[in-house]
């Protein structure tokens, strides 16, 4: 009893926190807009708008190691500071959007260039958006329809979308990816949480390797404390630190407190 | 009917890919430093020593590639050489614990 009174207590000072977070700082985004980031290192300042990338365009296509370890996205926005250039030359958006690469009906459309017509500034706009438009909303919700629904992020349960093969994610490029031996993961184990009454945390390694690569976590997120001691606080993980690097702005948010606080992983 | 589509259209993609980037030497070099990450603990601590510096090699012989690549691979072999350190720690760690038990 006294025990899920604590734990309702704790939920109530969670959302709190939340609220305080989304409420002052910038309002909950959209479903179509979770995981949107604005690249404006260089554009504006080159007479381009800002381009912009959608996880939930590509993350239903690809793992999330493909572009952070491989093609060398990091993990904060604006971070990689990648340049017309880069993209020419075959590299970050390049990758793949380099007006080659066969894509479902057709070729990926390119990515950066010089010179340009009007004609050509079309293509340009796909990534240097002026301003928000219905057709990717339309696009978004198109896709939403079909997949596993879930309250917060983009609304779509990802890890399941997977599981039941609604989505296929290539975790290999050719000439970019490395070729691996076959994945012997960690041995998967649970962190336990130090407050009583609140539930353990479930983290599973092994699917986190799959998904990211140990690279990406170990030693840029996680450097690796002692199993079991004190860890992490709420405080930290909704500031974007640890778990929240991911979960909160591309993989399901901190609001979604059960997710994480619940049985232990066996 | 259209999830096979686009994992036809998908092998496809990739071997589009291919040519453009396949032949470069640091990529050559840079897949035998770091195709073991992810088996990183099956590792011994010899191995583990060898491929860091054979990531401090690959990062020296970066410095005459152009401005692109230097970036994206620094990056990359940054990543790889602190997992190799992080695991090497890990296991020192493992090891005092282990010692300390007996
Ligand atoms: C197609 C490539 C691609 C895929 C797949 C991808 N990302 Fe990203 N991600 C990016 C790019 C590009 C950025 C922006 C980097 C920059 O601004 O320097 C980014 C940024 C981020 C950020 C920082 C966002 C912010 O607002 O600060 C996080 C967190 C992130 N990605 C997590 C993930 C996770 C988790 C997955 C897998 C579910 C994933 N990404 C899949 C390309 C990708
Ligand atoms: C690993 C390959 C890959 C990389 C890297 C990549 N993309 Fe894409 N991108 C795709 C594919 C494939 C599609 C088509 C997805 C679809 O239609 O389902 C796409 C589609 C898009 C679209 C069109 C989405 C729409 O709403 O129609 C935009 C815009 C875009 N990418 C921007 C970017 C930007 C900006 C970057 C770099 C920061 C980037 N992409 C990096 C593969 C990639
Ligand atoms: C696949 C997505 C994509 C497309 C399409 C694209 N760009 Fe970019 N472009 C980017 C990204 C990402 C950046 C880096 C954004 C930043 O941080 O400012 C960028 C930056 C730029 C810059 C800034 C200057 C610099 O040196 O980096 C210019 C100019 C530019 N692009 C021109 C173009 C033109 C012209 C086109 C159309 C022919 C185009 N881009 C199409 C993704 C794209
Ligand atoms: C999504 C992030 C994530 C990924 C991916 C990941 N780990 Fe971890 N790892 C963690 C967390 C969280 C812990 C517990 C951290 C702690 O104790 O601070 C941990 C703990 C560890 C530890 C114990 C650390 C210690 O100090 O003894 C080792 C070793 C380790 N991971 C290795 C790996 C390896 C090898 C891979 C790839 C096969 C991997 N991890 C993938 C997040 C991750
Ligand atoms: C992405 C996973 C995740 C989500 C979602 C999440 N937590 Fe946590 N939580 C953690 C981790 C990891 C710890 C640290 C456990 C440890 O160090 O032993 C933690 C610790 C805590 C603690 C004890 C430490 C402290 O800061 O006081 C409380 C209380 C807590 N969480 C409440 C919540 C509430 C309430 C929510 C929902 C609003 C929530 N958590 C959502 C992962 C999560
Ligand atoms: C590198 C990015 C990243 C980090 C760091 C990360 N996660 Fe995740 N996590 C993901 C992605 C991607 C998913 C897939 C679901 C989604 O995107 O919503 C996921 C799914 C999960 C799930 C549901 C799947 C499962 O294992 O049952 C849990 C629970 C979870 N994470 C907990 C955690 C906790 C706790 C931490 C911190 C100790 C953490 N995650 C750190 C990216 C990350």
């Amino acid at each position: 009893m006294k025990k899920s009174y604590l734990v309702l207590l704790l939920l109530l000072v969670g959302a709190g926190m939340a609220w305080a977070q989304g409420g002052m700082k910038k309002k909950k985004p959209l479903p179509y807009e979770f995981g949107t980031v604005t690249l404006n290192n260089y554009s504006e300042h080159a007479g381009m708008p800002p381009a912009v990338f959608d996880h939930w365009v590509h993350r239903k296509h690809f793992t999330c190691r493909l572009c952070h370890v491989d093609i060398g996205f990091g993990m904060t926005a604006g971070s990689t500071k990648i340049k017309a250039a880069d993209n020419m030359k075959g590299y970050y958006c390049g990758t793949c959007h380099n007006g080659q690469s066969e894509f479902g009906k057709g070729k990926l459309f390119a990515s950066c260039a010089k010179e340009y017509t009007r004609e050509d500034y079309k293509v340009c706009v796909n990534c240097h958006r002026v301003d928000r438009s219905e057709a990717r909303e339309d696009a978004f919700y198109d896709f939403a329809q079909g997949m596993p629904r879930e309250t917060f992020g983009n609304g779509i349960n990802w890890e399941k979308a997977e599981e039941m093969g609604k989505i296929k994610l290539t975790d290999y490029l050719e000439g970019v990816s490395v070729k691996k031996a076959k994945l012997k993961t960690q041995q998967d184990f649970s962190l336990t949480s130090k407050v009583e009454g609140m539930p353990d945390i479930i983290f599973s390694h092994k699917k986190h390797t799959v998904w990211s690569g140990c690279e990406l976590c170990h030693p840029d997120i996680f450097v690796g404390v002692k199993k079991g001691a004190t860890k992490y606080s709420m405080v930290e993980i909704f500031d974007g630190k640890y778990c929240g690097v991911c979960h909160g702005k591309v993989a399901f948010p901190n609001t979604d407190c059960q997710r994480c606080h619940s049985a232990p992983v066996q | 009917m259209t999830i096979r589509f686009f994992i036809a259209a998908f092998i496809v993609l990739c071997l589009f890919l291919a040519p453009a980037l396949a032949e470069s030497p640091i990529k050559a070099e840079f897949d035998a430093a770091c195709a073991k990450t992810d088996d990183a603990m099956n590792l011994s601590v010899a191995e583990l020593n060898e491929l860091i510096e054979r990531c401090s090699r690959l990062r020296k012989s970066l410095e005459k590639e152009d401005e692109t690549v230097r970036k994206v691979y620094l990056k990359r072999i940054d990543m790889c050489e602190n997992l190799y350190r992080f695991v090497l720690e890990a296991k020192a760690r493992q090891q005092k614990k282990g010692e300390a038990a007996k």
